[in-house]
């Protein structure tokens, strides 16, 4: 649709945020104890269906003492926190709104005869990462359109919803789950654990028929069965850990569009993150903010999504 | 590959060739030696050799692949006349004793590599492949779990090149997921088939809205052949003389489908509806139109005009002819997917915005006579259609003749029979008792830990499905295993021309030990080619080729080419044409140099347009006898090959000539240095490429590379960025001089204007200093060597075939092949049977 006009409630609709949590760690053990202090890598990402004005974020020089651009003279303070990557459009990407759904897939022509969405950053990196925490990625948006909109997919284009619902999060997080629900869970985690040891054991065999060539050829295979196999270790842990605790009351759902920024605060210290993230100007005060009052009353918060 | 301690091993490896080169060098042949001893060490001694090529110190231990490589290097430049530089050095008689030397020792330890490790390696199936071979066993046609696999990485330009199907973690985690997708599709949702829907819309209920973007021109209801004004339309509504009068193609913004229908499962839907092809008129009116419109279905979500999702086109492409029929499609859909008209061909209405006002549209002049469209007067959805049977086919794959409720009175014995059974309808070769006891203890484990009886066997199938036997192709190499050699020769043979599993017919004869039998192997190769499942061999093979998986890479740069705009029917008839003729090829058995040159195209209503043509009426691809003076005609000069080599603004001759002499003539060109840049076209059109490639043609190292790809470029510099005819090249400066400027609006409602610029000289010469004037010119010099064109042909074929590259030791076999088909001209369906019946193909047994 072309829009007539740029209203604020045009502007708030659909925005999403996809967490990853965290990214560019290697998998470690889950709960070694001299990695608690370790500052946690974070990956937080943001899209307001119609973005920034480039020229007023980006900065016009580079390098280390460049000069702020206007959105970024707010976050002047913490300039030596942050890089500011520019080139990273999609400039392919076309079709009016449809394209927000490729702002982290860069998947071409969303309108387009054939057209079918690919695996988002997000979801990437959870892949590549594995249970490091509760979990993977959480997925949340503010005046979203839940079915047709989304900023993560999978691979094989299927939309994974957001969480609009902030109590629904806060049950997600702090409120134990149903005991046959765990135990489901772990029979799921049994089961894959018993297909590949059957695997294993079964490439072994089949290896020795073969030449010296193919045998290396399915050591690749193997390796990748071990790997797995320790990724659902660590997942199991996961399912027998109790949650974290918080005397915080659960939040309302937010059905005003203007508790926007306070929705986000929410998010954005639930997730416990702050450091490293360039944000949209007109958020930036709230975000410190929230920061600073929330993340105390939480237990033990880097144990659980936020290592 | 990035282990430490795969790389530790390397280096290892390296230090020892470090220590001890000198003292192999001992073991070349002696007038080996003395030849390159008198030639080459010149310039290719020491530390700074030519090249980094430095034989003095490079090891003739050709045992060792790596040394081995490198020396067939050194062998093929020498051949080629490339080394030494100056001819003068080395004398003919010389020339052949060297080559004929090295060409021995490199044969003799390369075929004893093969007799040793085999010719290829254990390759893993691709993704493409893994999921044919599902549908074929779980018997789901439809099965869509390809996405779920990562993308496979490629080597030599195919996927399918073994070095290159390495296994990660992701990947297997990914195949243990999409194979538990694909077998609870297999499994029946409850006692009986889900429920079919039926809808029908006639009158306002065939559209969404009753109006759409592009305002009127684009879209109106009509009774009587006059457009109904949309305030009579409430009083109209259902009238069944109302019609859907339809003139734009699908493309956004647009949701032209019929209202109210969603899809709630998934499935295959039949629609069935009424049309006919019209002619709008001005006033909007209507009359009968002179030839066909073709259309088809988009399934997509109802989303409005932002699309969410999958936007697929679904039920084939079908004509709307003059007069009104009745016409039928199964489509596929999603649970809440309906789907949308979708004409093909017709112009894209242009949404503006003016100075921030209220969005108009812009629909572009008619053509003379009238805009052609398509008018519906009803449509019926039925769906999801039925399994032929129920418990569905898929099922009982799976669980054999236990219903849908699985009451096993003795899961035990009953996991034991249905492993096996599955195991047998499954596995492309016999698996050992062992193996089966390793799934059946899972099986059983999984009943013991309390999975229900469906469950433990779903974990045993998928098992399987993500097991070596099922993942992995061998090489047929070895007869001492007996019949698992002839299972390698059926899943070779099925995988080559049909993506996927040896069928029953295959495997029975594999079993019977009958592959290497050259009658039965000629049939069954036939037979394969004239099946359905040929059709993946095409697509997949040219895929990669051809690069036609690129084809919609680039966009045509519309303020050159405004004619081009949102044409996806052109782009998607292009690709079509160059399926339809490669599968003729082969099918047809037509000689290797239509590849440059033929009297024929296969050409449907728009590219007989897009090529000059008398018209054509239809989408259908049709075999159209050229006229002799047109410059299309072969592979060549397709419009799929002039777009995936040129990037949607300019096209560079150097780019052409290099695709083409590595793709068609199989002379790759050298990497470029990388001191030089890359020629930046000019589209002001102030400077042709010629005056810019200059660069390249005047200094002397850059022109003796560049001789030997640019001709064929520059001689296809006719064809712009979609391969149509040009003879003046063209430009966007309006104020370079006097030049011609082209305005008006083109067919997605845009204004226009470009100017023509130079003429085309499309004229050159060889690096044999024979001069052409055209394309007619280089098509005859292309076409004189059939035998290049068959040889890299059968080059490209073996590395799909096999996942190799034709090796050292397999080129006096691809002579011989040659050899073979020479007195017929290459055709090219013998080419596949002389490749099908080699030790290169067959392992060093051979056929019989």
């Amino acid at each position: 649709m072309i829009p007539r006009t740029l209203t604020r409630r045009r502007f708030l609709r659909g925005a999403g945020v996809t967490l990853a949590l965290p990214l560019l760690e290697s998998i470690r053990p889950a709960f070694a104890r001299d990695i608690e202090s370790a500052t946690p890598r974070r990956m937080l990402l943001i899209s307001n269906n119609l973005g920034v004005l480039p020229k007023q974020f980006f900065p016009k020089t580079s390098g280390r003492d460049y000069e702020l651009s206007p959105y970024l003279q707010d976050l002047a303070e913490f300039r030596n926190d942050f890089t500011v990557i520019s080139g990273l459009s999609h400039p392919d990407v076309d079709g009016g709104h449809s394209t927000e759904n490729c702002f982290l897939t860069a998947a071409r022509g969303p309108t387009k005869s054939g057209f079918r969405n690919t695996i988002s950053l997000d979801q990437f990196a959870a892949e590549r990462l594995g249970p490091v925490t509760r979990f993977p990625t959480l997925n949340l948006g503010v005046n979203i359109d839940k079915a047709n909109r989304s900023l993560s997919w999978t691979r094989d284009g299927v939309l994974l919803p957001a969480e609009d619902s902030a109590s629904v999060l806060f049950r997600k997080m702090f409120v134990q789950g149903d005991p046959s629900a765990v135990q489901r869970q772990l029979h799921k985690l049994d089961e894959r654990a018993s297909i590949l040891d059957t695997l294993l054991d079964d490439t072994h065999q089949f290896q020795k028929a073969l030449g010296r060539d193919d045998q290396s050829r399915l050591d690749q295979y193997l390796t990748s069965v071990r790997e797995i196999e320790q990724r659902l270790d660590v997942a199991r842990q996961w399912e027998l850990r109790p949650k974290p605790t918080t005397d915080e009351q659960p939040p309302d759902d937010i059905r005003d569009q203007k508790q926007f920024f306070e929705k986000f605060d929410l998010m954005l210290s639930m997730a416990d993150t702050a450091r490293r993230t360039v944000f949209l100007r007109r958020l930036a005060d709230r975000q410190r903010a929230a920061f600073a009052t929330r993340s105390r009353s939480i237990n033990s918060p880097r144990n659980d999504w936020g290592r | 590959m990035s282990s430490p301690l795969y790389s530790w091993f390397n280096g290892a490896c390296l230090l020892l060739l470090l220590c001890v080169p000198t003292s192999t060098v001992a073991d070349i042949p002696e007038p080996l030696d003395n030849l390159i001893r008198q030639t080459c060490l010149d310039c290719h001694d020491g530390a700074a050799a030519e090249g980094g090529l430095d034989l003095a110190s490079l090891a003739f231990t050709l045992d060792d692949r790596e040394l081995r490589h490198r020396w067939i290097l050194i062998h093929d430049r020498v051949s080629a006349g490339e080394m030494p530089p100056d001819p003068q050095v080395l004398p003919d008689p010389d020339r052949q004793m060297l080559l004929k030397a090295l060409n021995d020792a490199i044969t003799k330890a390369d075929r004893a590599d093969v007799i040793a490790s085999g010719r290829g390696r254990l390759r893993r199936l691709t993704r493409e492949e893994y999921e044919q071979n599902l549908r074929d066993v779980l018997k789901l046609p439809l099965l869509d779990i390809r996405d779920m696999l990562p993308e496979d990485r490629e080597a030599h330009r195919f996927n399918k090149t073994a070095a290159a199907l390495d296994t990660s973690r992701v990947q297997l985690a990914a195949y243990l997921d999409a194979s538990d997708a694909a077998l609870r599709q297999a499994v029946a949702g409850g006692p009986e088939p889900p429920p079919a829907t039926e809808y029908r819309a006639v009158g306002t209920q065939l559209f969404s809205a009753t109006s759409t973007f592009g305002e009127r021109e684009a879209m109106f209801f009509a009774k009587d052949n006059k457009g109904v004004d949309t305030t009579e339309l409430d009083n109209l509504k259902d009238d069944p003389a109302l019609e859907l009068a339809l003139f734009r193609s699908a493309h956004w913004p647009y949701f032209g489908y019929p209202r109210g229908f969603v899809a709630r499962l998934p499935g295959e839907y039949r629609v069935r509806f009424s049309a006919r092809a019209v002619l709008q008129t001005e006033g909007y009116q209507l009359k009968p139109a002179t030839d066909p419109v073709p259309m088809t279905f988009r399934a997509r979500k109802p989303s409005g005009p932002d699309v969410s999702g999958d936007v697929r086109a679904t039920g084939g492409i079908i004509d709307i002819q003059p007069e009104p029929g009745v016409y039928e499609a199964t489509i596929r859909l999603l649970p809440t997917e309906t789907f949308e008209y979708s004409l093909l061909g017709l112009p894209v209405p242009l949404a503006r915005n003016v100075n921030g006002g209220p969005p108009t549209y812009r629909y572009p002049p008619f053509p003379d006579g009238g805009q052609p469209g398509v008018a519906f007067q009803w449509l019926e959805v039925e769906g999801p259609l039925p399994p032929e049977s129920w418990p569905p086919p898929s099922h009982r794959v799976l669980f054999d003749d236990f219903g849908a409720d699985f009451q096993s009175t003795n899961p035990q014995e009953d996991s034991r029979r249905l492993l096996r059974r599955f195991v047998e309808i499954a596995a492309r070769e016999r698996v050992p008792e062992e193996a089966l006891l390793r799934f059946e203890q899972l099986i059983l484990k999984r009943l013991e830990q309390g999975s229900p009886f469906p469950e433990a066997m779903l974990a045993g199938y998928k098992a399987f499905l993500c097991s070596s036997h099922f993942l992995y192709l061998r090489e047929p190499s070895d007869p001492a295993t007996g019949n698992l050699d002839q299972y390698a020769i059926a899943s070779r043979l099925s995988h080559f021309l049909m993506n996927t599993r040896p069928d029953p017919a295959l495997m029975e004869l594999a079993g019977a030990g009958k592959l290497r039998d050259a009658d039965t192997l000629r049939r069954e190769t036939d037979r394969l080619i004239n099946s359905s499942g040929f059709d993946r061999f095409v697509e997949n093979f040219t895929d990669y080729w051809l690069d036609l998986r690129n084809i919609r890479r680039d966009e045509p740069d519309i303020r050159l080419h405004p004619e081009y705009r949102f044409d996806d029917y052109l782009i998607e008839s292009m690709e079509r044409e160059t399926r339809a003729f490669f599968t003729a090829m082969i099918r047809e058995n037509l000689p290797a140099s239509v590849l440059v040159d033929a009297d024929f195209v296969y050409a449907n209503d728009r590219l007989a347009r897009h090529y000059g043509l008398k018209p054509l009426s239809g989408s259908q691809m049709q075999n159209v006898v050229l006229p002799g003076d047109s410059p299309y005609g072969g592979l060549l000069t397709q419009a799929a090959i002039m777009k995936v080599t040129a990037n949607g603004t300019s096209t560079s001759p150097v780019i052409r000539g290099a695709w083409i002499m590595e793709r068609l003539i199989g002379q790759p060109p050298p990497p470029p240095p990388k001191s030089v840049p890359a020629v930046e076209p000019d589209i002001r059109g102030a400077k042709t490429i010629r005056e810019l490639l200059s660069l390249h043609t005047e200094s002397e190292s850059c022109a003796s590379c560049h001789a030997r790809f640019d001709p064929v470029g520059l001689a296809l510099e006719n064809f712009d960025v979609l391969g149509g005819w040009r003879t003046r090249y063209r430009g966007i400066e309006q104020n370079l001089g006097q030049r011609e400027s082209v305005t008006g609006i083109d067919r997605a409602g845009h204004d226009f204007a470009y100017t023509l610029a130079e003429s085309v000289d499309a004229s050159g010469q060889l690096l044999d200093g024979r001069r052409f004037r055209d394309i007619h010119d280089m098509k005859t010099v292309l076409a004189s060597n059939p035998r290049l064109l068959a040889c890299n042909l059968l080059h490209q074929l073996t590395l799909y075939a096999t996942g190799t590259p034709v090796r050292f030791s397999d080129r006096s076999e691809i002579e011989s092949m040659l050899d073979a088909c020479e007195s017929d001209g290459y055709r090219v369906r013998d080419l596949i049977h002389s490749l099908v019946q080699s030790r290169i193909f067959l392992g060093q047994e051979g056929c019989r």
